[in-house]
Order: structure tokens, then sequence, then C-alpha cells
């Protein structure tokens, strides 16, 4: 039998490396309560679900780590502009400080006051014929802790209407002119 | 006790909240509302980083990006990693193929084969088989949880798109590879091991002198290196307050310790090197050591997933009840009574931190105290019985599936569960092709099973034991109601594939299980019986708790 004294500097030390990863993966795989990390964080797969998917809205859960956690709102945005279909660009102020539409390449959202109810708004989306892909969900940023989502119908003609009223989050968000804009 | 004290007494030393939940994060992700990574994916993910061999997969990684955001549509390599549903071979191979015809660039020659990717760059080639993705993929989701999407994406930047070398690939892995490391150096626990290591080693030394063996790690050295490590109470060292975090610590340094002699008696040390930071040890090395350590704990994760995981051979709370018996591997039949020990009283111990936590009065603390085991060694004992019968129980229904279906591993059951029954009714009927011995039943040829298969349920041929253990098989298998019992599901290959490789598993779980209650039945105990043991093991765990958690 192997003893301890007999072994070379190069046996003890792998001993005590083996012994290192054996316990580090003791310590990282195990899910007994008492050593729960403590955080339940927001995963990638979380944030792709949330930016790709037209099911899965804002929850709590996610609203709360987006306030709380700056890495994970620079995360959301890059995977944003990472997987948009198009981002419009940043409108210049406006005099009144509020916008009605906006524009860009292949693309004009234009927001449109319901003529039979007063107090709702049509967002209209116009897409031209060569426009690479129909959107299907509109993200928008008013804030840098504010993210507002919302699903798309589908284009008819190339225009896609959703009607809202003048005072939701959407129409208020896309009347700010540093309201950040993409469609996915 | 309230506030910074009773929080050092409950943390554990050398577990960094930080990786643990990475980590739980990649085990927990969901795809499509499954679970997007196998546990063996997550457990060779772990083995990974814990062994630092991650850099040869981050490699791959690199050259998978590569062509995955040419593959990937709109949003590049971020689609076809997280878009394609759980983490399996025939995912990626779909949204590779599916993407043939719409790249999102062109440029680097890729061929798409039956088995993977090859990649043909100005400056060489590189392949990467569809069975690898899953494990790169997990690898993506650990690094884009730890390093970030942020950091990622500007490492990535500089190898996508045309014109990429093979060259700058292995440069953008490099650069990864080096992310990774500055991330573990500050979260891996190496330091806190480090420590443990040597101070087991000096206890070691002081009791057994410097020519002790792994042996040596018996379940009284265990037990006193405990006690003598809470014998500060409260203000007792965060490495080795419960009983659970010493018979690991000992567990893993004879695993080490018996893994390095068999290096020895290989003269097989040549690749490690006595300095880690300098370059000198392959971690190559390393991994196969754990690798080889951690073959005990690999069938419970097999049976969880496909194809074995179509049928429910173990719930959760079967399965968790053996992990620690299987992380054992042979070392629980030397160190039979520690584990017993950690089974029966480290539960106690947890509910004790966790009044603790939650700042429990004095009288509750010592209520729980007082009452230190939920359960006697004898009904722990009775009930790794009953999972052994249980799991007999599961093997005989797992019979009748595969006989069903005329499945040969049928056969390799047979023989494991009835090892004495008498095939020679069968013999004659059997034999084929010239003969060399009037013995030999050829049980692995194709054409002998199928023959088998006609027989088996026919008392003139097959004999009456052999119809007797089928008749039992059956009734197992009406007998059992968990997912994958159910005779209407036994024409589904999805199914029978999962008896077959689950039945084989689940036989080497049992084998092993079996072993150990035959130790626990002959073993020699400093008292006289299991019974006696117990009583006097709880005195000892009672008052050691009083002075770790009280102070006397």
């Amino acid at each position: 039998m192997t003893t301890w004294n007999i072994f070379t500097s190069k046996q003890k030390m792998a001993v005590e490396l083996a012994f290192d990863a054996l316990s580090t993966m003791d310590g990282i795989t195990d899910r007994r309560d008492t050593f729960k990390g403590g955080i339940q964080r927001i995963g990638f797969s979380d944030l792709y679900s949330f930016v790709t998917s037209s099911d899965s809205m804002m929850d709590e859960k996610l609203e709360r780590a987006l306030e709380q956690d700056g890495r994970l709102r620079g995360e959301l945005d890059r995977l944003l502009e990472r997987t948009a279909v198009y981002r419009f660009p940043k409108l210049a102020a406006a005099s009144s400080g509020k916008a009605d539409h906006r524009g860009g390449e292949g693309v004009l959202i234009r927001l449109k006051q319901s003529r039979a109810e007063q107090t709702q708004t049509y967002v209209i989306i116009e897409l031209a014929p060569d426009f690479p892909e129909a959107p299907k969900i509109l993200f928008l940023r008013s804030a840098p802790d504010r993210y507002i989502k919302h699903p798309l119908p589908e284009a008819h003609d190339g225009v896609i209407q959703v009607l809202a009223e003048e005072d939701s989050d959407l129409v208020r968000a896309l009347r700010k002119v540093d309201t950040e804009v993409s469609l996915h | 006790m309230e506030g910074p004290a009773a929080e050092n007494i409950i943390l554990e030393a050398g577990k960094s909240g930080e990786l643990i939940s990475v980590f739980r994060l990649v085990e927990e992700t969901q795809a499509n509302g499954e679970i997007k990574f196998s546990p063996t994916i997550c457990r060779d993910l772990a083995k990974a980083v814990s062994c630092r061999t991650y850099a040869g997969a981050v490699l791959e990684l690199c050259h998978l990006v590569h062509v995955a955001d040419a593959r990937g549509g709109g949003g590049g390599y971020v689609h076809f990693f997280w878009g394609h549903g759980p983490a399996r071979p025939a995912g990626f191979k779909g949204a590779i193929r599916n993407s043939l015809k719409n790249p999102t660039w062109r440029g680097t020659e890729v061929t798409v084969t039956d088995s993977g990717v090859d990649i043909a760059y100005s400056d060489g080639g590189f392949s990467i088989t569809y069975s690898r993705m899953p494990f790169l993929s997990a690898l993506m989701e650990f690094l884009i949880s730890s390093i970030g999407f942020g950091d990622l994406n500007d490492v990535f930047a500089g190898m996508l798109g045309p014109g990429i070398s093979k060259d700058a690939v292995s440069r953008c892995a490099n650069e990864l590879s080096r992310c990774v490391y500055d991330y573990l150096k500050d979260h891996l626990p190496t330091a806190q091991n480090m420590r443990k290591f040597h101070c087991l080693i000096g206890f070691m030394k002081e009791r057994h002198g410097v020519d002790f063996t792994p042996s040596a790690i018996d379940d009284e050295t265990i037990l006193d290196f405990w006690i003598s490590k809470t014998a500060d109470g409260p203000a007792a060292e965060g490495d080795f307050k419960t009983y659970e975090s010493v018979f690991r610590a000992f567990l893993r340094l004879r695993h080490a310790l018996e893994q390095a002699a068999g290096l020895y008696a290989l003269d097989g040390a040549r690749s490690i090197g006595a300095n880690r930071e300098a370059g000198e040890v392959d971690p190559d090395s390393i991994h196969a050591m754990v690798e080889t350590v951690d073959e005990y704990r690999s069938p419970l994760l097999v049976l969880q997933e496909p194809p074995a995981g179509a049928i429910k051979f173990l719930n959760n709370k079967e399965m968790a009840g053996l992990e620690l018996l299987m992380d054992c591997g042979k070392a629980a039949f030397d160190l039979a009574l520690s584990l017993m020990r950690c089974e029966v009283f480290t539960k106690k111990q947890g509910r004790v931190t966790q009044a603790l936590r939650r700042r429990a009065d004095a009288g509750e603390l010592r209520g729980i105290i007082d009452e230190c085991a939920l359960v006697t060694y004898e009904d722990r004992r009775e009930e790794y019985a009953r999972k052994s019968f249980h799991m007999d129980n599961m093997l005989l229904a797992s019979l009748y599936a595969l006989v069903r279906a005329r499945n040969e591993e049928a056969i390799s059951l047979i023989v494991a569960l009835r090892p004495d029954l008498d095939l020679r009714p069968l013999a004659n009927l059997l034999r084929i092709g010239k003969e060399t011995a009037d013995n030999v039943v050829m049980l692995s040829s194709k054409s002998v099973s199928d023959r088998f298969m006609d027989m088996i349920g026919d008392a003139d041929k097959a004999g009456k034991d052999m119809v007797a253990l089928v008749a039992d098989a059956r009734e197992a298998f009406n007998g059992v109601s968990r997912r994958g019992f159910s005779a209407e599901r036994l024409d589904e290959s999805a199914v029978v594939d999962g008896f077959a490789v689950g039945g084989m598993v689940l036989l080497g779980v049992k084998e092993h299980l079996a072993d150990f209650l035959r130790k626990l039945e002959n073993a020699r105990l400093p008292y006289e019986n299991w019974t006696r043991q117990f009583d006097a093991d709880k005195d000892v765990f009672t008052k050691q708790f009083h002075i770790l958690y009280e102070g006397s």
C-alpha cells in the first residue's frame, strides 16, 4: 500500500489538486438550502425569452431585477440591439417636447387620435415593401430602467395598427422624444 | 444568538455564493418549458470548471459561435444558442440544416455532415460534432451568466463575419479563456480548499505518522477530527463546522490519495508538475482523476435524462437518498459508520442552522439539539433495504417491458436478476452453427436472442423457472403506476430504449446498494450492534452540538 511519505512531490501535488477539484465540485453542485448562494438571478435565457417571445411579458421579478441591477439592464440593451429588426434613430428635441411620428429606413411610426373615441390613439407602423421582415414586438425604453414591450398584430398590406388609450404607457412613451424605440 | 455571531456559525468557508448561483442558473435554465441542459451536461461543466480544463472547450465554442453567427438568422449566434429549445444534438443539427439556405452572412466555407459541421478557414479547418454542441451551449450559458453578455460579445466581435481566419478565432478563444481564468480566480474557493487540505494532512500525520495510507482515513479519525474542530464552540473555524463537511473533506482526501497512488503504481505522474501557477500541472490528469472518482455518481444522472428519463425508476426523494452513497463509491464500504452518521445526524444539524438563521430562542434551539436525530441507524438501514427492494421490483418490471418489446437487453437482465436460473432447457434449442462445446449457449447472437424471445414464455421449452420469472415480471410491471410503466406505451421505441438503458444503469446502482447493505450487516462497530451504536453516537452528537451552538 502506498503511504504518504513515499509519494513524490508531484503525486502530493496531484492529491492536492484533485482534492481541490473534488471539493469545488461538491460545493458548486450542492443543492441543499443551507448552501444556497442566496441570490435568485434572472438568467440570460429569461432576457432572451422576454425579448423574442410574444408570450413572455414583463413580470414583477424581472421589473424589480431591472430596477436594481445595472448590469442586467446593460445586457438587455445589448440583446435588444443585437436582435432588433429595426432600431429607430433618436429624435431631435421638438419645440413641444413631444413626438407624433418617427421615421426610419423603410419604416414609419405614426400616432393618430381616434375620431370615434378621443381618449384613444392609433399607433400605426407602416413598412416599405422591401422591409426585411414583419416585426412581432415593439420595444420602448423611456428611462434607463423603464422598458415597455408591446406584442404587435400581423401586418396587413405593410401596415400594423394598434389601438391604445391616449394615457397608456405605450402612447406616452412614444410621444417622448428621448424614448428609444426598436422593432423585433 | 444574534447578528454576525450567528452568521459566523452558519456559513461554511470555501463556498462561493456567486459561483453556486451561476451554476444553479445554468442547471435551472429552461427552454420551451423544459430544463435546457441535462444533469450529465451540467456535471461535466462543473468538472471542467473545477479542474480548469475549459480551454479546449472554449476554443470549440468560439468556432461554433463563428458558424452559429452565420446560421442563426438576424440575431446571429444569440438565436442559434437560445432559440432552439432544450440543448440536444438533434436541435442543433436541425438549426444548422434549416438555416443553410438563408445564412446571415456568407464567407466561411461550412460543410454540414451527418455528425456535425466542418469549417474550412483560409488557414486550416475545424470540426464540431452535434453531440458536443449541448455541452458547448451549457458552457455558453455559464460564460454569459458569469462574465456577462457585454464582455462576451466584445470578445466574439473579433471573430464574426466573413473573412475570419482560424488563427483569429484561436486568438479570441485565448482572450476568452483569460476572462474565464480571471473570473474563476476571484470565485473558485481554491485558497479555502488548500487550507482544508493542509489541515487534514496535518491531522493525519499527527495521528498516524507520515506513513499513513488512504485506509487510515477511517470512522474514528473522521469523528475525532470533527470533535476537535468544533471544541471551540461558536468560535470554531468555518471550514469544519458541520459533520458532513468533515466527512466529505476526508472522503475527497481519500479519493484523491487513492487516485494518486494509482498514478504512482503506473509511474504515470510524469505530466503532473509541482507548480500549478507555473503551468507545470496538466489539468487533464486531474480531470481524469476526478472523472474516475465521479463514476459512481453518474448512473443517477443517466437515469434522469433521455432515454432512461422517460421511465421514472426513482423519484426525487429516492434519488436524493442515494446521492451520498453513490458519491462515496467503494469508500462507502470502509466508511460505512461515517456515512450512516452523516445520513442520520447532519439533517438535524441543518435544522439547527436554520433555527439560528431565523433567530430561534435558546429554548427552541436546545430542544432541536436534544432531539438531534430524526431517524436511527436501524431506521436508515431499513430505508436502504426498502430502496433495494424497490429497485429489484423496478428491474423485474423493466424485464417485462423488454421481453414484450423483444429487446436483447432482456437477456442481460435475466442473467443479472437470476444468475442461478437453469438455462439448460434452452441450450439445445438455441444452438446454432458449428458447436464447439456441448454446454455453450451463444446468447450474444442476434438470431439466438430472437429464438430466445420466441421461447421465453413456453414452459416446455424455456423451463418452468423462466416462465415463472416472466410471470413475476409481468405482475411487477402491472403493479407500478409511474411514468413509463404503461402497457399501452410499450410499442414506443423511446420507452423501450428507456427501459433498456435505464434497466442496466439501475442494475449497477442496485448492486452498489446491495454491497453496502451487506457491509452494514457485517460491519464491525465500536459498539455491539447498530442500536447500541446509535445510542452512543447520539450522546456524542448532542454534546457536540451543544458545544458548537451554545458554547457548552
